[in-house]
């Protein structure tokens, strides 16, 4: 895995390293290339901003470097070719045109070339540019994220295409649907695991189209959405209570005892490398609710025990199947086998329009998830792990866990975050539009798309 | 007024008669219930559909609760809910269609009642929707209006819809016992158990024109498998009984087994005569297709969420009789009258609307009854 700022040079390597222009050039351009193509190719993540202004943000500094060298030649048309973006095109383009008028107007343009621009100054003149397009979506999304953890993520990109909608100056219709498209777009690839926010800006922007065929003026149209957006979440938030009130009529009453009260214990998996179990046990016992955390591996020990499984879902897709946290697949498939009922609870903004035959088939999936290492790599893995196992055999001690990280590095990386369960271990499906079996999700899903 | 107190003493009647289990029996529960139904929306002064649906489901909620094993009840009930609400949104739109033609405002039109009591999270995307169904009716009917075809609207007609109910329900047998024929062939060997009339009428009309035989289990401790077998020996069909315990031993040489229930709950599983499931789970062992026969009114939207809810422990007396009285002292007897037998076990379920999968019956719950009354 690679980080943007890994590949995304720095200004000042530009300004004060090279010395003939052309050289800098080509070597923006070769830049360019590679995050281009591993953006494209979605090796890369974006971790501190939107990716679009970082791209602007090294634009801006070739443009610098250009201007630096007195070159009145336009390279504006090789970039774009490079960058297959139009966002980004027209950010090359205005870069450009401005840092190019104010060499002519100014003489200080010269000084602020002379020293090196930090990535803040940059930033800084990047918003400045276009505001439409510089609202970033991404950020007021994980502040809606941030602000309240316990928001769900697709009601948290739902909100932020609203305060997107807010901040638009398009004028006409088509600009408008294409602007927030691409935010939405700009939104998914921002997170490695795009599932269930897609979800949510599916639903809005299907929503947006809907309603988008019957308006002539657009500003009443975008009132409307932003009304009936905040509409759609705070019922979503509603939701959730409903969801709870189907659900608990399936949990068994050991004692039967006082009215709807029921006694019941949990066992909840650690569920690696989120170690979300360990929060949620955290909330069980705080509202009085006996839970217990047992290892993933522990799953298929405990099951005996268990009278039924309830898990919960980043999305359904079309055949009523789940994706989830690692580890639900296996959990559906030990439930099955126990013959023990498997409940999904979820609520219905987090159907999706996907139909995934196999783990593989998922968006998250990558082609270097659980890439093997070179040659080299794992030759030393293999006699790491025999010398290991070895030792294990020879004094029935605990492994050494010190050998193996030195090792193994970085496997959790280079793993799935999530899984696809197959609809035929799932027993029931628990929404707010009631309770489902799996195969009753397409008919909710078609309602919902094609009417 | 004397209508209304009418009303009460057919109410109350029939509420102490599934109490005291008078009228017992899918069938016969659910014409009671239906007829009942229709004599309070037809008595009773109601002006706007909310106080009818809110009247209906008082009264269903007595029958219902009076006799909680009977879901059938419930089924009727939902189902003439669905009935009233399907004519109401009908007259609805067709007066936001008058609106709409006034009113070019999408907006405003989108308040309109048609979807007012729904509750989930999507109904704002449906609204949206029916407002531009509504759009493009406007265009055609203005061209109606030209032609000066004004003004011509009935009014719903609930009644009649719930009469043609009442007569779907008289015909249920016939429209199952018509497809007799593309289930049984010659030849075959067909095992039931219990005494259901939809599966003695099915075999019976196959029997009209195909020679098969029949393997009856007795059903204990009632025996209703004998007087299936009379009654199937009549008609000259090749019947043989058999004892609840060989079911699994004589299941290798069955074609087919074909079962008549009590209630199908939403997920598909079956309420039906204890000894269903033992005759299900034998012929999943042996891959023997298993066929259920039932009308739709026995079809529920209610979940099992523990297996006992809904069974009934009958008295003991079958099992053991009281004459014998040193073991009814020392042992536990017990004698449900139910069992519940999960969707994996049942191939196939032929309705009087066809044959569906277990996959299926999600969506004829949705087209019979509205998702809002599933709690009545």
């Amino acid at each position: 895995m690679r980080w943007a700022r890994d590949i995304y040079p720095s200004s000042d390597t530009y300004s004060e390293s090279e010395t003939t222009w052309e050289k800098g050039i080509e070597k923006a351009k070769r830049n360019f290339r590679d995050l281009a193509e591993a953006y494209s190719l979605g090796k890369v993540i974006d971790r501190g901003g939107s990716k679009v202004s970082r791209l602007a943000m090294s634009k801006v500094a070739i443009s610098v470097y250009r201007l630096n060298k007195g070159c009145e030649r336009i390279l504006t048309k090789e970039f774009i070719e490079i960058i297959p973006y139009p966002i980004l095109n027209s950010n090359v383009r205005t870069e450009i045109e401005k840092l190019y008028n104010s060499r002519i107007n100014t003489s200080s343009t010269t000084m602020a070339i002379k020293k090196p621009l930090t990535p803040q100054s940059i930033s800084s003149i990047v918003d400045v540019d276009d505001d439409s397009q510089q609202f970033d979506i991404v950020n007021c999304y994980k502040g809606f994220l941030e602000a309240n953890p316990d928001i769900p993520m697709p009601i948290a990109a739902i909100e932020s295409l609203i305060e997107f909608i807010k901040h638009s100056k398009a004028t006409t219709l088509s600009e408008f649907m294409k602007s927030l498209e691409e935010g939405s777009e700009s939104l998914k690839s921002s997170t490695r695991n795009s599932i269930s926010l897609s979800a949510g800006t599916d639903l809005f922007l299907r929503f947006v189209t809907r309603t988008s065929h019957d308006v002539t003026n657009l500003d009443a149209c975008k009132e409307h959405l932003m009304e009936s957006g905040k509409v759609l979440v705070e019922k979503a938030i509603a939701v959730r209570h409903k969801v709870a009130e189907l659900g608990v009529q399936f949990i068994k009453d050991d004692a039967r005892a006082a009215a709807c009260k029921k006694r019941f214990k949990v066992y909840v998996t650690e569920s690696r490398p989120s170690s979300l179990g360990l929060r949620s046990v955290k909330t069980l016992r705080k509202s009085g609710i006996p839970a217990t955390v047992i290892l993933d591996t522990a799953v298929g020990y405990v099951i005996g025990k268990v009278d039924a499984v309830f898990v919960g879902a980043e999305g359904v897709v079309e055949n009523g199947g789940l994706i989830n946290a690692i580890g639900t697949y296996q959990l559906a498939i030990v439930a099955k086998a126990a013959n023990k009922p498997f409940y999904a609870v979820l609520e219905s903004y987090k159907f999706l329009r996907l139909f995934p035959l196999n783990q593989y088939d998922l968006p998250t999936h990558t082609p270097d998830l659980l890439s093997f290492p070179d040659l080299d790599n794992r030759f030393s893995h293999i006699s790491g792990h025999m010398r290991i196992s070895d030792k294990y055999e020879h004094n029935h001690k605990q492994v050494d866990s010190k050998d193996e990280t030195d090792e193994v590095e970085d496997y959790e990386s280079n793993n799935p975050t999530v899984d696809y369960t197959p609809p035929e271990y799932i027993t029931l499906l628990c929404t707010d539009l009631g309770v489902l079996t799996p195969s009753g999700v397409s008919d909710e899903l078609i309602k919902l798309h094609l009417y | 007024m004397t209508n209304s107190r009418d009303l009460k003493a057919q109410t109350e009647s029939l509420v102490g008669r599934l109490r005291r289990r008078q009228v017992t029996g899918s069938f016969s529960v659910s014409l009671a219930t239906a007829f009942l139904l229709r004599s309070v929306i037809s008595t009773t002064r109601w002006t706007d559909v909310d106080t009818l649906i809110k009247l209906v489901k008082n009264v269903g909620r007595k029958l219902v609760q009076a006799q909680p094993s009977e879901l059938a009840v419930g089924n009727i009930v939902r189902h003439v809910l669905r009935v009233i609400r399907d004519a109401s949104n009908d007259e609805a739109t067709e007066a936001s269609f008058m609106e709409h033609a006034e009113d070019k405002n999408l907006f405003t039109s989108q308040s309109h009642s048609v979807f007012k009591q729904s509750t989930s999270l999507l109904d704002y995307s449906a609204k949206d929707s029916s407002a531009r169904s509504a759009g493009f009716y406007t265009s055609s009917s203005s061209m109606i209006n030209l032609l000066g075809d004004n003004g011509l609207r009935q009014p719903p007609n609930i009644i009649q819809e719930i009469n043609e109910m009442i007569n779907e329900l008289e015909n249920m047998y016939v429209n199952i016992w018509d497809q007799a024929m593309e289930h049984i062939h010659t030849n075959e060997i067909i095992m039931t158990l219990g005494s259901s009339k939809t599966v003695e009428g099915f075999l019976k009309a196959a029997a009209k024109k195909r020679k098969f035989s029949v393997v009856v289990a007795e059903t204990s401790p009632r025996y209703l498998g004998h007087d299936l077998a009379l009654s199937l020996c009549q008609v000259g069909i090749d019947t043989t009984v058999i004892s609840d315990s060989a079911i699994f031993a004589v299941m290798s040489r069955v074609n087919k087994v074909i079962l008549g229930t009590h209630a199908v709950l939403a997920n598909g599983g079956l309420i039906a005569i204890s000894g269903t499931r033992l005759m299900a789970a034998a012929a999943k062992h042996h891959s023997t297709p298993v066929v259920v026969c039932m009308g739709l009114y026995k079809l529920s939207p209610l979940f099992l969420y523990d297996e006992d809810s809904f069974n009934d422990l009958e008295s003991p007396e079958n099992v053991l009789s009281f004459d014998e009285g040193d073991l009814v002292d020392k042992a536990t007897i017990l004698n449900p009258y139910y069992d519940y037998v999960s969707p994996e076990l049942v191939d196939l379920y032929i309705t009087n609307t066809g044959g569906h999968p277990p996959s299926y019956l999600y969506r004829l719950i949705n087209e019979n009854y509205d998702p809002e009354d599933t709690v009545i």
